[in-house]
Parts: C-alpha cells; sequence; structure tokens
C-alpha cells in the first residue's frame, strides 16, 4: 500500500468502505435466500395440502357417484352410506345460527369499543377480546356442554346437544374475530368522515351509523365472512355438543353433523383398506374448497380502502 | 350495508323462529343415546338387539366415548343409552333386561340376554410344538389376566385364577398371530402387551403377539384352516358346526355386557328386550308406550 499522499488515504477509506459493502451484501443476499425459503416452504405446505386432499378426494367422490356424495343425507360410514347432504345442511345451519348471534353483539361490541367506550374500560375490554380468541376451542365446547346444554335441554327438551346450543356456542367464539377486525376498520375511517357528519347536524348514532359503517364496510364484511370461515371449520367444541346424528334438523331442537365433526367421530375408526377413509378425506377436500371460497371472497373485499 | 345486514340478520332469525315452530312434532319424548357409527359397544348392542344400521333410531345423540353416554343419561330424565358393563356407575341406573338384571354373573353365564361371549380358538396340538402359544395360553387363565379384562370392563369367566410365571429359558417361537373379531381384538392387544411385557422381565426375551382383524367369521375360518395361531369370535361358537376341526379347542376368555342405562328418575326397573329393539328403531315411540310413566304425567 502507498503510503505518502492523501491520495493514499482516501484509497485506504474507499476500500475499508467497499470491504463493508460487499459484506453488507452478502448478509443481505444470505437474508434474502433465507427469507425466500420460509415463504417458499409456506407455499409449498399449502400446496401440498390442497393437491394432496384433491388428488385424493376426486377419485373416492367418483366412485361413490358424485351426485350420490352430495344429496344422500345418511352419513353412515360402517355401511358404506356416503352421504355429505345432512352435512353440509348441519354445517350451513349452525353457521348461520353462529352469525345470528355473534355478528349483532360482535358489531355493537366493535361500535361500543371504537366510539363510545372510555379509555379506562377499553384497556380492560381489548385484552378481554384477545384472550375470548386464546381459548382452545375444546374448552368452549366443554363450557357448553356443561353450561349451555342443561339450559338448553331444560328449555327444549330432548338431549340438549342441538342446533341452538351449537349455535350459541359457536357465535361466542367467532365474536373475537368480528369484534377486533370491525373495531380496526372502524378506526381506519380517518376522523374528518365523523366530524364532518356531525357538523353537518347529524348525531352521534347517525353519525356512526350513517357514515361511519359504510366508509367501513369492506372491513366489517370481512370480519363477518372470517367468523363464518371459523364457524364453518370449527370442529373439537362442535363435537361435543352437536350430537352427531347425521340428519337434517328439523328444528333448533335437533341434533345434527357437520362436515369437520363427521371427520373427527369417523376418522378414528375408519377402515384404510374400503372407502371408509377415503370418504372422510373427500369430506375434507370439501370444506376445504369452502374455505378457499370464503378466502377469495375476502381478499377481493380487501382490494377495498378501509 | 346497514340494511343489506339487517335484512340477512332479520331472514335468518325468521327461519330460525319457523323452524323451531315447525319441529317438536313427530318425535317421542324417549331421548335415545347411542354411540358413534363404528364403537364396538353400539356395533354389539345393534347386532345384540337385530338392528341394522340404517334402521336404526338414531336419538337425540351418538357421543364418542362410553363417558358421555353415561353423561348424557345422567343430566337427561327421559334418556336412555347403553354402556359396557364394567363402566357404569351410580350416576345412571341399569334396567334388567325380560327379568334378568345385569350382573357379572348373569353375563358370566349368558342368562342377561344383552351380552356375548369373547371366543377363543386354538389348535390343542399345536401347544406341545408352540411353546409360545402354550404360554400364552397359560397367561390367558391367570389372574393378571384376568385382572386386564375386568380393567377393560369385561366380565372375567375364570374363577379363582392362578398367578402366571414365565419359565425359565428362551421360547424357541418368538411370535404368533390372533384374528378375527374386531370387538375382541382391542381386549386382545392389551392382553398380549401384558404377556409381552411379563416375558420380556422375567428373561429379556422379546416375544409378540400380533392381534389382526377380518370379523368372528374370519376368526373362526383362520382356526379351521391354521392360518393364524389363534382365531377370536365375539359370538357364541359350537364344536361341529362352526369349528370343523377336530384339533380344535374352543376357549371362552371372558364375557362383554352392556348394560342399558337409564336416569336415576326414570321409574322403570325392568325392559323387555322387544321393547327395547322398538326404543332403538321407531322414533315416535314415547315412554307412556312402553308403559313407563314419569311421576309428573300421572
Amino acid at each position: 500500500m502507498q503510503k505518502n499522499s492523501e491520495n493514499a488515504e482516501n484509497a485506504e477509506m474507499s476500500e475499508s468502505i467497499a470491504k463493508v459493502n460487499t459484506r453488507a451484501v452478502i448478509k443481505e443476499i444470505s437474508m434474502k435466500v433465507l427469507f425466500a425459503i420460509a415463504a417458499a416452504l409456506f407455499v409449498l405446505a399449502v400446496l401440498t395440502i390442497c393437491i394432496y386432499l384433491l388428488i385424493d378426494a376426486i377419485p373416492t367422490i367418483g366412485e361413490i357417484g358424485f351426485v350420490k356424495f352430495l344429496t344422500d343425507d345418511r352419513w353412515l360410514i360402517r355401511s358404506e352410506r356416503f352421504g355429505i347432504g345432512s352435512l353440509v345442511v348441519g354445517t350451513a345451519l349452525s353457521t348461520v345460527g353462529a352469525l345470528v348471534v355473534g355478528v349483532p353483539i360482535g358489531l355493537m361490541t366493535a361500535t361500543f369499543m371504537a366510539f363510545y367506550c372510555p379509555k379506562w374500560l377499553y384497556k380492560i375490554i381489548k385484552p378481554l377480546t384477545n384472550i375470548l380468541a386464546g381459548i382452545p376451542s375444546i374448552v368452549y365446547g366443554f363450557f357448553g356442554l356443561t353450561v349451555i346444554v342443561p339450559i338448553s335441554r331444560e328449555l327444549l327438551g330432548g338431549g340438549g346437544l342441538n342446533l341452538l346450543t351449537t349455535s350459541f356456542v359457536l357465535g361466542i367464539m367467532i365474536l373475537p374475530t368480528i369484534i377486533s377486525i370491525s373495531e380496526n376498520s372502524l378506526r381506519a375511517v380517518p376522523k374528518p368522515f365523523y366530524e364532518g357528519a356531525v357538523a353537518l347536524g347529524a348525531t352521534k348514532e347517525r353519525a356512526i351509523f350513517r357514515t361511519m359503517f359504510p366508509a367501513a364496510s369492506s372491513g366489517v364484511l370481512t370480519a363477518i365472512i372470517l367468523g363464518m370461515g371459523r364457524a364453518i371449520g370449527e370442529t373439537a367444541a362442535i363435537t361435543l355438543i352437536c350430537g352427531n346424528i347425521d340428519q337434517i334438523p328439523g328444528s333448533l331442537a335437533d341434533p345434527f353433523i357437520t362436515l369437520a365433526s363427521a371427520i373427527a367421530s369417523g376418522m378414528g375408526y375408519a377402515s384404510t383398506t374400503n372407502l371408509e377413509r377415503p370418504a372422510l378425506i373427500a369430506v375434507a377436500a370439501v370444506l376445504l374448497i369452502i374455505i378457499l371460497l370464503i378466502t377469495t371472497v375476502v381478499m377481493l373485499l380487501k382490494k377495498k380502502k378501509y | 350495508m346497514k340494511k343489506i345486514l339487517m335484512a340477512i340478520a332479520s331472514a335468518a332469525l325468521a327461519c330460525g323462529i319457523g323452524f323451531a315452530a315447525v319441529g317438536c312434532s313427530s318425535n317421542g319424548d324417549i331421548s335415545v343415546y347411542n354411540r358413534e357409527d363404528g364403537s364396538g359397544t353400539r356395533d354389539a348392542f345393534l347386532e345384540l338387539l337385530g338392528i341394522e344400521s340404517d334402521e336404526l333410531n338414531t336419538g337425540v345423540a351418538q357421543l364418542n366415548s362410553t363417558s358421555a353416554v353415561i353423561q348424557g343419561v345422567a343430566g337427561d330424565v327421559k334418556a336412555i343409552g347403553y354402556a359396557s358393563l364394567g363402566s357404569v356407575d351410580t350416576t345412571v341406573k341399569a334396567l334388567s333386561v325380560d327379568g334378568v338384571a345385569p350382573t357379572e354373573a348373569t353375563v358370566a353365564d349368558g342368562s342377561y340376554k344383552v351380552s356375548r361371549p369373547f371366543e377363543l380358538m386354538y389348535d390343542e396340538t399345536e401347544l406341545t410344538s408352540n411353546d409360545l402359544l402354550a404360554e400364552f395360553v397359560e397367561y390367558l387363565k391367570s389372574a393378571e389376566a384376568q385382572t386386564i379384562i375386568a380393567d377393560e370392563g369385561y366380565v372375567s369367566v375364570v374363577e379363582n385364577a392362578p398367578a402366571y410365571t414365565v419359565p425359565e429359558g428362551n421360547l424357541t417361537v418368538t411370535e404368533i398371530e390372533a384374528s378375527g373379531s374386531t370387538s375382541v381384538g382391542p381386549l386382545m392387544t392389551k392382553l398380549a402387551a401384558g404377556f409381552s411385557a411379563k416375558v420380556e422381565e422375567a428373561t429379556g426375551q422379546e416375544v409378540q403377539v400380533t392381534v389382526s382383524g377380518g370379523g368372528s367369521g374370519q376368526g373362526i375360518k383362520d382356526a379351521n384352516e391354521g392360518n393364524t395361531e389363534i382365531g377370536m369370535a365375539s359370538k357364541e361358537v359350537t364344536k361341529g358346526t362352526d369349528v370343523t376341526n377336530e384339533n380344535v379347542t374352543i376357549y371362552q376368555l371372558c364375557a362383554d355386557g352392556i348394560a342399558v342405562i337409564v336416569n336415576t328418575a326414570n321409574p322403570a326397573t325392568d325392559i323387555s328386550l322387544e321393547n327395547l329393539k322398538k326404543i332403538y328403531t321407531d322414533k315416535s315411540l314415547n315412554w307412556s308406550d312402553i308403559g313407563v310413566m314419569f311421576p309428573e304425567e300421572k
């Protein structure tokens, strides 16, 4: 290395900068690769699940008969009756029931939290919704079995394991999803919207329901649809409280079965040597397709602003 | 937005109320509890009553475990259910069937009708050449095996069973297979594990009793043809008609009794097999139709 001029000093400096730069670049590239691998693994996992289920399910459904699979209302895997009619209807009814219970309570709670709640109370309610979201679903099931089932038995007679009980428990389970997402989207609406409405003479309620809610509509809808997704896929709690009977419920007091609980209660016995196990996988594929559809709807809604 | 939501909510609510109003009519007041499709207890119960799976009154619940059924019946005044005899506790009431109370004695001698024997079949002449088979059979008759049988909820039919001692030295055969009834299978697996552990503890030798399924018919066939060392059946087998091979011995491992349980508030103490079958096939039946009057209805 030369020693005599300023040039030399400059050269030395730029060299060290270059050194640092190459090191930083290498670090950056390696981290990039690491992140890319992680992302690739995740994508691979999702794709594997989808492809595996569909590849397994399609021939099975073909063997059972597509129309028979969808419309037969008896699900007796031991007697080779693979009809998911009652399962689909049961899933749909319990989901509607959950929404009837969960959506009004959830949206009103979100409104309260976003606009009415004093700060000290918010500090209590917000963590509570997070706790509600974190409770394992089997605990909800147990709560339903020991608390709601006896009440329902008292009110409606029969076993207490029925559509009403399940709707109620599911409604509580989807609350955290609905509350937190719709509250966030209500808060994301710019303040001037609200201020403008009030300045024009609207009451607080009017400003909230006529200005803020329409502005946050995509977020609120996302909240409801994600709650719906949770209700459709819920397994552990439902298996305990739905009664697991492969019938289309004639009333709120009737037991029923859902897609997810049919898989859960059938898996323990299903034999791989005949159609039993493949039929359960076909049900799982149907469930997956329903959830994929819902996710797609949510993605389309998210393109909107709030 | 709000209007759409309101419309959806009110439509759903209307549906719900409509549902509630329409229903509750054609069903009788008996809350019938079942086990889920695939359960061994359910299979046995239906088989003993002669009910096909698709004519079964699915009732108010098909639960995934014995304890869930007992819990359900304990909390439901109009309930009826069934559970393995060994697991019934005092929170529910076990009915006698056709006048015979379900006890270990009536199950063991077969006079209680909702019961069945677990039979094993093995070739008597093999015992001399296959020491593992001979030892395992010896173990099945021992006190240790009776404990496992009782723990699993079945009724032991061996009185004053001796303790089992593992012979010194290694066994020449290290693997045998038992095949047949899937009802007997889970118990056999437990017994096989107990036996293997005992042998390994005493001599350090690893022996294996493999348990495979196929059903009672397969078990009888395998024993007759010598396909496997032990055939298993969950029904009564008789020499000559079922077992055609002269050398095959039938050994009753234990008996499986299924108790018919009702709520402790139910005034009934006895049920006929015929009525039991009616309840489990006919949804519209009421307790009063089979002569059971609850106090509040009198």
